[in-house]
């Protein structure tokens, strides 16, 4: 989803480069120090997510984790999908510089979201934090094929049948990431329950 | 492995999980896979008078039905339009497209998914086959010039009276069909070099992003701490 240098239009660049800034802003303040390794973990975990493909069907497919960063991260998640996408973007040009901005907030915004909405969820019974957590890594995906569709549909670059694909092909992803971030949330709560602590006040603050 | 009561804990709430994963995998094997690659591949050759134009997702998928637009590089007019087969390639004639001398081609592919990338053909890459196939009209005051020394120093046994029997080709159709053939058998070679000198993500380079990576957080928690 790594959408290439000169395929949209200004509007579009400008809009959600300013959204990005705000946004990691917003995710800049929340991290003390404490959070502070969390954020370069997840952010690793990203930055090697997208470059490790499965081969799997006719074509191959790999991780992207944003569930997970938005769950654990929530407004963090922003500096930590862009600096993963900024080193993406000088290390194998994927992407690039002038579209960074739409590239990470069609991947952050959701992931924020999905963290924010589906957080208190974790607290509650076993079975809503799976649905919880199936659906964060289901739905961050969902709604950033669907920015990514939407920030093409906006340039208007003749791209629109491939944006509706876009959303449709990414169904499988979506499955997977969803049962790979109920799968990592369960691991992360018996091996690492801290990283997931809901009781701090670092965490509280970060869910207002 | 705190908990005495692990286990048996465990036990219940790793095979749900675990039964999804499997479920999820199996079944997204079954589904139509998307083309997830990173990046596009665009690559050029020459075959006489025309230009062929190769696209692949860097998975190794063929782009079809991709956009393709061939500008001039230096004022980025539009000057051949259109899109890609099923095996991903599309051609045009070079004597279509170039009506100037010496312009550079910016071939410009673009995919679904917002995907997009380009392949810049220098006039030095394509004027020699070009200027064996362009019409005789245009040619024969240069040709003249060009070839005729040539012919001395290269073939002097061709200006034997011996050696020139009525039906033998011309210089310029042999030129021509020694570069078609020599560019057809150097094409896959250069596309392998294209292939070759594109950067694939190494293992260093994750190491080295993750270091980066820490890196950023170690100057921040330290611009931190002086506060």
């Amino acid at each position: 989803m790594h959408i290439s240098e000169g395929v949209l239009s200004g509007p579009v660049l400008l809009g959600s480069g300013a959204a990005t800034i705000i946004g990691t802003a917003i995710g800049l303040r929340k991290v003390n120090h404490e959070r502070l390794m969390t954020v370069a973990l997840l952010a690793s975990a990203f930055f090697v997510a997208s470059l490790i493909h499965i081969p799997l069907g006719p074509g191959s497919v790999h991780l992207l984790l944003t569930g997970l960063t938005g769950l654990i991260l929530g407004w963090s998640a922003f500096p930590a999908i862009l600096v993963a996408l900024l080193l993406q973007a000088l290390f194998f040009q994927y992407g690039g510089l002038l579209v960074l901005g739409t590239n990470t907030f069609n991947m952050a915004a959701p992931a924020v979201a999905c963290g924010l909405i589906l957080r208190p969820w974790l607290k509650r019974t076993k079975s809503s934090r799976t649905t919880a957590t199936f659906l964060a890594g289901f739905c961050s995906i969902f709604f950033s094929a669907l920015l990514t569709a939407l920030s093409l549909r906006l340039s208007d670059t003749g791209l629109s049948q491939a944006a509706k694909i876009l959303v449709l092909s990414h169904l499988p992803i979506m499955l997977i990431e969803g049962g790979i971030t109920l799968f990592i949330v369960e691991f992360l709560l018996r091996v690492q329950p801290d990283i997931l602590d809901f009781n701090s006040p670092a965490n509280t603050n970060d869910l207002s | 492995m705190k908990h005495k009561n692990l286990p048996r804990r465990l036990a219940g709430r790793q095979v749900f999980p675990t039964c999804l994963l499997t479920l999820l995998l199996v079944g997204g094997c079954l589904l139509p896979s998307p083309s997830l690659a990173h990046k596009l591949r665009v690559f050029a050759w020459i075959t006489g008078d025309t230009v062929t134009v190769e696209s692949s997702f860097s998975g190794g998928r063929t782009l079809v039905k991709g956009t393709v637009v061939v500008q001039d590089a230096s004022t980025g007019a539009s000057l051949v339009q259109g899109t890609t087969d099923e095996q991903g390639n599309f051609s045009f004639s070079l004597r279509e497209a170039v009506k100037g001398p010496g312009i550079s081609l910016r071939i410009v592919v673009g995919g679904g998914e917002g995907h997009q990338n380009e392949w810049i053909l220098k006039p030095e890459e394509y004027q020699v086959t070009a200027a064996s196939s362009v019409p005789e009209a245009i040619k024969t005051p240069q040709s003249d010039q060009t070839a005729a020394p040539a012919k001395d120093s290269i073939a002097p046994p061709v200006t034997g009276a011996v050696a020139t029997p009525p039906s033998t080709i011309t210089r310029e159709e042999l030129v021509s069909i020694l570069d078609e053939r020599l560019e057809a058998k150097l094409a896959p070679l250069r596309r392998s070099l294209a292939q070759a000198a594109e950067h694939r993500p190494q293992f260093t380079d994750i190491l080295g992003g993750i270091g980066y990576i820490i890196g950023i957080a170690g100057i921040l928690a330290w611009m931190k701490s002086k506060k």
